[in-house]
């Protein structure tokens, strides 16, 4: 199907084909055929543009792939924009020659746009402040650690939960085009969409973040025994024992594995003994080709699948004097195994007290009758920062009675100044788009 | 909001942090001593109270920094004073 001429010249370097996959959006099947014309008609207008910037605003999972696709065809590089529009100002900052449009439509700009040689891409950092970072990967970085499926197995369907242009998104797209296999999506991918569409379509494979997870089994309800998952995969966020043992119930014959990767650093590594953490014996030995050790409480890392760079001006991130990267999450080591407690820069500052969000959260899980919870600090003039968490109830909890009783069991396990002072009963935690919870 | 108003939410979200620490009930009038020690809140329940009465009024007297208060009727008087936000 692809352009004879575009064939011979370019596609035979390539490691991205789109010959077999299909994805399905909302009622929407977007055929291996469509997506493949697609692929030949992008690279066509984007054959002008070779070795330069490219921006994708186009937003669907379908587009995305077929961008990738066509930009390493056509040898640009591409920027996956998480929103539809992007500035003149970044433009020129960024230094982007041509816009991809939402109707895929390839639109000159009036930069020039530098030569940058290479098809590499450029995923934005989900940073909560200031204007995003642009993380640059090669493509045999980003497909470091996608295998092809096993001959003879029964082919995967994924259900896709992240942003596609989030690095755990990407990783989803990758995958389905290496394997070439069916991808799901919905245009408006809250957990209840999500549900719909995996109870009708069946995916057997679903990654997300254990946020997402403890939203999904909530929503599903004892509808979770009508999806016969075959691979569950937790990233983004810490997952713990509870949403494992909480997955492992719900789908015994699943694999469940829980990876450990982010933008700055690329997929690392997965672990896949159903249990929090991982060995510590990886701390020397390494593992997956990844290289770890710990400084002050802190994971450092050399991975072979990390980005090439920050483009555009922004400093490099944390990397120390003999190359290894910083990442910011704090582990604690508890006999023969490592475990996650928290990021460095989520500590709070109550009036002096130091708390890890993420340690009251972990008490919170705990209890049988919290399905999932959000601690965070709220500003006030008095101690400066005082915790509160949004708390999703069990179905059929009496909220009043917990309200009073909950305060009293955290204290049993919580110093004083640890127990969240004020305590919100929601329907659902709100997530970012790459599926973690909203920082406040 | 008056201020009569304003002492029986603070007076409510008393009782309501008590309540949480597991403590009796204390009457709450416009002298009581917010951090005094026979209440039995302490500087964090204050804040919450704070943030919470900032949430249901719409109101932040604080919003230009920390103005001294120490009974129940003078955090009360700082909120019926202060603009809407």
């Amino acid at each position: 199907m692809i352009d004879s001429k575009l064939e011979q010249s370019n596609a035979a370097g390539c490691r991205l084909r789109l010959l077999r996959s299909f994805v399905r959006c909302d009622d929407r099947l977007i055929t291996a055929d469509e997506l493949d014309s697609a692929v030949v008609a992008t690279a066509a207008a984007l054959a002008h543009f070779r070795g330069r910037r490219i921006a994708l605003l186009a937003q669907r999972a379908d587009q995305i792939m077929v961008a990738l696709t066509a930009s390493e065809l056509a040898q640009c590089q591409v920027l996956l924009c998480r929103t539809p529009e992007l500035t003149a100002d970044l433009i020129q900052e960024w230094n982007i020659a041509a816009v991809v449009d939402s109707s895929m439509a390839v639109r000159p700009t009036k930069c020039d746009g530098d030569n940058f040689s290479d098809f590499s891409v450029l995923v934005m950092t989900s940073g909560t402040t200031g204007r995003p970072k642009l993380a640059q990967h090669s493509i045999d970085a980003l497909l470091g650690r996608i295998r092809p499926a096993k001959a003879g197995r029964s082919p995967q369907k994924w259900l896709l939960t992240y942003h596609p242009a989030t690095y755990g998104g990407l990783q989803v797209l990758l995958s389905c085009i290496i394997n070439g296999t069916e991808l799901i999506t919905t245009s408006n991918p809250t957990v209840a969409n999500l549900c719909e569409v995996a109870l009708r379509y069946h995916p057997s494979s679903i990654s997300g973040t254990p946020t997402f997870w403890r939203s999904f089994l909530l929503v599903l309800g004892p509808g979770a025994s009508d999806l016969k998952l075959q691979q569950i995969t937790l990233g983004g966020e810490i997952a713990d024992a509870h949403i494992l043992k909480a997955l492992r119930r719900a789908y015994p014959a699943a694999s469940i594995s829980h990876i450990y990767a982010s933008t700055e650093a690329g997929a690392l590594f997965s672990v896949r003994d159903g249990l929090p953490g991982f060995p510590a014996a990886w701390i020397n030995a390494g593992v997956e080709g990844v290289q770890l050790r710990i400084r002050d409480g802190v994971l450092q890392v050399k991975s072979p699948r990390g980005m090439t760079r920050y483009v555009v001006g922004a400093p490099t991130p944390g990397v120390t004097e003999d190359g290894w990267l910083i990442t910011g999450d704090l582990v604690e080591q508890a006999g023969d195994r490592i475990y996650f407690a928290g990021r460095q820069d989520t500590m709070l500052n109550l009036g002096g007290a130091k708390v890890r969000p993420e340690e009251v959260e972990q008490v919170l899980l705990g209890l049988p009758e919290i399905v999932d919870a959000r601690v965070y600090g709220v500003r006030n003039p008095i101690t400066g920062v005082v915790l509160a968490a949004d708390l999703v109830a069990q179905p059929g909890r009496d909220v009043a009675s917990l309200r009073a009783t909950l305060p009293a069991k955290l204290r049993a396990t919580l110093e004083h100044y640890k127990v969240p002072r004020i305590l919100n009963f929601v329907g659902s935690i709100s997530m970012s788009e790459a599926g973690k919870k909203k920082l406040a | 909001m008056n201020v009569k108003e304003l002492l029986t939410v603070i007076d409510a979200f008393v009782q309501d942090a008590l309540k949480q620490k597991g403590l009796p009930p204390g009457p709450v009038t416009a002298e009581t001593m917010l951090l005094d020690s026979t209440l039995g809140i302490d500087s964090l329940d204050l804040a919450a109270i704070v943030v919470q009465l900032s949430e249901k009024t719409g109101r932040d007297p604080f919003q230009y920094g920390f103005i001294d208060f120490r009974t129940a009727g003078e955090l009360a008087q700082l909120y019926a004073a202060a603009d809407g936000k």
